[in-house]
This record gives C-alpha cells, structure tokens and sequence, in this order.
C-alpha cells in the first residue's frame, strides 16, 4: 500500500512539469463492473499526442476491459471518455474514423486473401478506391507483406498473421492506435519487426496505446507507462521514474561458502544496504541507492577474510517495478 | 459502405468451403441421391405399376354431400350420370377406380383391413363419409390409412390432397357464382382435372393424359410423381439460409467474434453493417438454391412443369424466410455459439421434415393432426407453393405462399430488429 502511494506521488509530480502536449485520450473516473466484482474502478487516464503510453497490469488487472470500454464496446457503469476532445460513444463514428485497433486476437477474414483483408477493412474507414488503394499498398510495405499479398491467411505463419492483423488495423493511418497485446505467441525476429513498426507509426505522429505481460517489450517501448492493477492505477511514469520509485535500486550477489550471522549483519551495516540474506552458497545484498556499492561490500568481505567467488550487480527492471507493485503470488 | 461490406462478404461465403459444402454441394449431391433412388421410376413413371389400394364405400345411411355440390361435381359429361346416380361415394369410387395408376378393390372395412395386414393393398381409402375418423365423415372429405411409409403411400397421399383440394374449389365456385352456366363450366373442367387426376399428382400416365394436360397449361403432368420430394428439397435448402445467416450475424457481433469487435470499432454503423452481410447471406443463398433447381431441372432432366423464374422466385422468398429464421436466432440466442450452430440446423430440418422430404405424405399427415402447423412450418408453405405453382401454375395460392414467406421475412426481421435495437455490450 505504501509502495503505490509513494509511486502514484512521485509520478504525477514530476509528470505534472512537462504536459505540452495536446491530450488525445481523456478517461476520467470509469467504473465498469461484471455483476458485483469491478473490472474497472474509479480509473483515470490521460494520453498526450505523440506519447507511446504503456498499460501493463496482471492478469483480470481491466487491461482489456479498460481498452473495450474506450473504444465504447462495453457499456460502463460511471465516468467520462473523451477522445479527441470529444465523447466517446457508440455512434461517434468520427472519433472512430481516426482510431486504429490491433486486437489481441487475430481478426482477419480467413477467406480473403492478404490484399483483400487489409483492403476491406481499410475501406470501412475510407471511401475513397485510389486513395484506399494507397494506404494498402502502404501498409503492406510497412509490414513487409507484399511478397504474402495473394496469400490467405489461413498460409501464413504466426508472426505473418500478426503483421497481417495489425496492417488491417493501422491501413487507414489513424491518428489513436491501440495495440492489445500484439506480440503474443510471436517469434523475437516477428516481435522486433512490430515493435519497431510501432515505434515508425509513432514517429510519423500516432498516438499509441500498448498494453502487454512482457515487461521488456514496454520498458523499450513506451515513453510512459501506467500500471493497473484490480482495476485502478498503481503507477504512472516513465521507466525511469517508475525504477526510481523502488526501494531497491541494485540488488549485488555474491558467491560465497559460508558466512556467520554475525558477519552478514556487518554487512548490512554498510551503508545503503537495506536487506541482506544468505541461501544457498549466494549472498544477495539489496541496496537503497548510492555509488560504489559494490566496491564497498568487497571491501568489506576482503577485511573479514570471506572467501568469495563470482560478484554479480543488477540494477532493477521494469519487471521488478511490476511484481515489486503488483506483488510476487500467483493470480487466477 | 454498403457495397464495399456486401461484395467482401460475398466473396467471402464463396469461398467458404462449409458454405459452399452445405448450402450449395449437399442439396445437390441430395438432389442426385434422390434422382439415383427412385431409379427408373422418374424417368419411367408412364411405366409405373398401378398401386393396390381398398376402397371402404359409406354405409347407405352416411349422410350425403349436399345435393348442388354432389351433381355439379361430376361436371364431366362422362361422369354425370353415374354419379348422380350413386352420390358421393360411389362417384369416389368410380374415379378411383378409374384412375390408371391405382387397381381398386371395393370391400367392406374389415376386408380392407385384412388386406392392409396382408400387404396386399398399400392402403385404405375410406370413400367420403366413410372415414372412420367422425370429423373426416363430417367433412364430407375422402380419407387414407397405411400400415407403412413408401412411394405408394405418397402416391394415394397426393391422390386424397388433390382430391380435396379440387372439391373445396368447387364448393367455392358454387358458393360465388350464380350463373349456372359458369358454376358448370368451372366444375367441368375441374373434375376433368381430378377425373383423370394424373395432372394433380405430377404423374406421367398416358399419351391421352399428356394431351389433357397440354390443354391446362404448363403446370401439368410433365413432372416425376416424385417431384414431391425434388420441391422438398428445395425447401430445405432455403432453409439452409438459416444456417448461413445466423454465422453471418455471429460473426458480426463484437460480443462473439474478433472479426465483430474489429466491425464495431469502425465507423459505420451497426445496422449497414448487418444488414450488408445478411443481405450477401441472402444472395449466395439464392444462387445456390437456383443452382439446385437448375442442375434438377436441366442436368437431371426432371421437369418442374413450371417456369422456372417463377420457381426461383418463389424459392427466393423461401431464401428470405429461412435468412430471416436465422438472423432472428442470432438475436435472440446469440450468446452460444454452439446453440447458433444447433438451432438452425435442428429448425430447418425439422421442418423439412414436416413438409415430407423424409416421408412424402407428412405434409397430408400435419394438415389433418395440426392444420396451423403446415400454415407456419416455412418448408411446408414453400413446398406447398411449388407444389401449387408446379400443378396449377402460377395461381392465386402461389400468390398466397409467396406472400407468406415474404411476411414470415418481414416478422421474424422486425422480432430480430427489436431485439437488436440499441443493444450495446455489458461483456465481450
């Protein structure tokens, strides 16, 4: 409880210095239950223009259902959207025109060819044949389609069938794009591809919303992050705000034979050290900041004539930030 | 939008191969099942061996037809004097006896039923007011009891349906009109009709027959006695537009479907959206079922008796009710997939079923346990239209099916529609 406040605290504080930035999504209080149990509660979300924002939470966090409610494919019980300054609802069908969705899933029309998927769904958003015509030419170079563009996708591989499904979804260049875990179950060559596909679209001037389990992809990805957890925020930052609000900021294991009690609590005595255990043959020391920690725990091994092996140092991910927040026990 | 949605979908239940499997191949490859079946009986049905059949004549103390309706029954020259002479009955029992296709053995009711045990008749036909059913006496109709299912059953099914049929027309044409000379005119060439009575059941009897029918118009007499089934089938495949139509709708729900929520995410509407994919549901529907009538009519040879637009229109209303059946289970039991996959199937052969493409006289069966059933029983209203449409031609009661269908299309749309109305997600 005190970790989320500290983050929420230090992270709306030092975001608050630098918005501006145009606010292209605006969630404000939304509330969406399944009978009794809320998916979504008390939620509130900004995207700026241009921001690459990361929504990561575990599993049943109200990733999706938070994503769903946005796009108005769940009616929800309280709060606001507003998209492009406007309300999102139904019918708003020129919000929806400048919106893009990758689905979680692959949804493609297993009859079509590559061509002909990408086009329909290009031409829900856009009339115009030539310039339709374009924008599939153009989103098959830009997911490296073009040699699969009579292919059915029931031909292609699984990584194939990603790219696939996010050319339907980005062809029409909207200027939202919202990505529901598009790299699941797909190869690191296929996964590098997307994301840096990602990173092109925004750099051409989308707007992204990304959500995602793996901690890696966000962390290289996104210039902010937000993490839900039971449905409401836990976090926002960027990475390496979100890193600086753990306690723990390098975690130093050291292989070593045997060690007394008396000589681990000498090294949590020095300073920065906040946590120190032995398990195994390996000592892990975890520090609260500083500089030369390391060099500090040698010397000290060194002096009490500690026979040690292989030292190892490792500053924190975003990973840890995440089971740091969201705790280690496994979720349904 | 509507375009671009509608021809995409298209081509994509083209290439659907269950779409193409079932809704295309199956009634077909059914079509062909049924031509191999009956064999030579199709193309030989001038050929056919005349079907045994007992005849219960009423007691004399049965009550009568009305006396106007039983002379002017015998309309034709040949006839009138007989049965005038005899009533009812006995004029029943001359037509069939001299109808070509059945051999007629007039006995008492326990002699007919030791005959039907025996198998030595393929039926009783209880002559009108000799029924053993009080409300067949009452209704003055004719009635049939088999001890088993078979052609020769469906043939003395149809001779009792067109039998009836005609004498309600008469008694119709008796009702309306004052002028003796036409009330003549109408009873003549209707108990011609049912006289010679080949032309009701689609039978090919004789040279003399053939020319009878020449004279009545298109819908007579150059069609299989197993047409019956042939139109059936049809039925069934526009059924099959249930099937097709409620995927259709499955897969534009976002609730249901990726593909759905991918739809729901674009900025056209809900209702272009739908109504674009069901209405290229509904025309590959047709195709393949004009498709059926087509390789039926011209590969297999067999002769509807009628043109075949008016076929194919007909079928096409049946397209749109059996569409509309589906798009109306969509809405309403959308949530299951795997009911959206049942139900169809389990309604469109149910009532296949029931307008006799297993058993030829289950339509005759239903309309005398549960008339209404034949009246809501989509199949049976379009088999019974093609019937109609095949045996009289294009007439007021073909008139009165098509019109049935389109209004069970219009229904089950506006129970679809106000199901659908405003509906927005509570979970995906």
């Amino acid at each position: 409880m005190s970790v989320e406040t500290t983050v929420k605290t230090v992270c709306a504080g030092q975001s608050a210095a630098d918005k501006p930035q145009e606010i292209i999504v605006r969630i404000d209080n939304l509330v969406k239950r399944y009978k009794e149990k809320p998916a979504v509660d008390h939620f509130s979300l900004e995207v700026r223009q241009g921001e690459i924002l990361g929504l990561v939470g575990p599993n049943g966090s109200g990733k999706t259902t938070t994503i769903n409610c946005l796009l108005s494919l769940l009616k929800y019980d309280r709060g606001e959207i507003e998209i492009f300054g406007k309300p999102m609802h139904p019918a708003a069908r020129d919000i929806k025109s400048r919106i893009g969705v990758v689905m979680q899933n692959v949804a493609v029309i297993d009859e079509l060819s590559v061509y002909d998927n990408i086009d329909f769904f290009c031409g829900l958003y856009i009339r115009d044949r030539a310039l339709r015509k374009k924008y599939v030419e153009e989103a098959l170079d830009f997911t490296n389609l073009q040699e699969y563009r009579k292919n059915r996708p029931g031909k292609l591989s699984g990584g194939l069938l990603r790219r696939l499904n996010i050319a339907c979804g980005i062809a029409h260049k909207p200027k939202l794009i919202i990505f529901d875990e598009p790299t699941v179950a797909v190869d690191p060559q296929s996964r590098n591809a997307i994301l840096s596909g990602i990173r092109r679209l925004n750099e051409e001037g989308a707007t992204v919303i990304y959500t995602s389990h793996y901690m890696e992809e966000v962390e290289e990805l996104c210039s902010r992050i937000v993490i839900i957890d039971n449905g409401h925020e836990v976090a926002d930052g960027t990475v390496s705000e979100l890193k600086g609000s753990l306690r723990n900021r390098e975690t130093i294991t050291v292989e070593a034979k045997n060690i007394s009690e008396e000589e681990l609590s000498g090294l949590k005595e020095i300073s920065h050290v906040y946590d120190v255990t032995f398990h195994e043959g390996e000592i892990e020391i975890r520090c609260d900041g500083g500089s030369h920690n390391l060099v500090h725990i040698i010397n000290y091994l060194m002096e009490k004539n500690i026979d040690f092996g292989r030292v190892n140092t490792k500053l924190p991910t975003l990973n840890d930030v995440f089971l740091e927040i969201t705790g280690k026990e496994l979720r349904d | 939008m509507f375009g671009h949605i509608f021809f995409c979908k298209l081509k994509e239940l083209a290439h659907k191969p269950w779409c193409i499997g079932w809704n295309l191949m199956f009634p077909i490859v059914l079509a062909t099942a049924f031509y191999i079946g009956f064999g030579n009986f199709i193309t030989d049905a001038g050929e056919l061996a005349k079907v045994d059949v007992a005849v219960v004549e009423a007691p004399e103390t049965a009550e009568p037809l009305s006396a106007s309706t039983k002379t002017e029954m015998t309309g034709n020259p040949e006839k009138t004097e007989l049965t005038a002479a005899s009533g009812e009955t006995q004029g029943f029992t001359q037509l069939v006896k001299e109808l070509d296709f059945l051999n007629a053995h007039v006995v008492s009711e326990d002699e007919a039923e030791k005959l039907l045990a025996k198998g030595e008749v393929a039926g009783i036909l209880y002559a009108p007011g000799a029924g053993t059913d009080p409300s067949d006496r009452e209704s003055g109709n004719p009635s049939l009891v088999v001890a088993e299912n078979g052609l020769d059953q469906t043939i003395l099914s149809q001779f009792v349906r067109s039998y009836i049929i005609q004498k309600r027309e008469v008694e119709t044409v008796m009702a309306k009109s004052q002028d003796p000379e036409t009330r003549q005119d109408a009873v003549r060439l209707i108990s011609e009709g049912m006289t010679y009575g080949s032309d009701d059941m689609n039978l090919r009897y004789s040279e003399d027959e053939t020319a009878l029918s020449e004279d009545t118009g298109s819908g007579h007499s150059e069609s299989s006695p197993y047409m019956h089934y042939f139109l059936a089938l049809i039925a069934m495949a526009c059924l099959y537009g249930s099937w097709l139509s409620a995927n259709v709708f499955h897969g534009m729900k976002a609730d249901q479907s990726e593909l759905g929520k991918r739809f729901e995410c674009a900025p056209v509407s809900r209702l272009t959206t739908i109504t674009a994919s069901i209405f290229a549901g509904l025309i590959f529907q047709i195709l393949c079922v004009t498709a059926l009538i087509l390789f039926i009519q011209y590969v297999l040879g067999l002769s509807f008796g009628a043109p075949p637009g008016l076929i194919i229109l007909i079928s096409a209303a049946g397209s749109m009710a059996g569409v509309s059946f589906g798009v109306m289970f969509g809405a309403l039991f959308g949530r299951s997939s795997a009911a959206l996959t049942a139900i169809p199937l389990i309604f469109s052969m149910a009532c296949s079923f029931l307008s006799g493409l297993m058993i030829g006289n289950m339509q005759q069966i239903v309309e005398v346990k549960a008339p209404w059933l034949n009246r809501i029983n989509p199949a049976a209203v379009l088999a019974g239209g093609l019937d109609e449409l095949c045996t009289y031609g294009p007439g007021k009661a073909y008139a009165e099916d098509l019109s049935v269908l389109i209004v069970m299309s219009v229904v089950t749309m506006l129970i679809s529609s106000l199901a659908l109305r405003r509906k927005s997600y509570a979970s995906l």
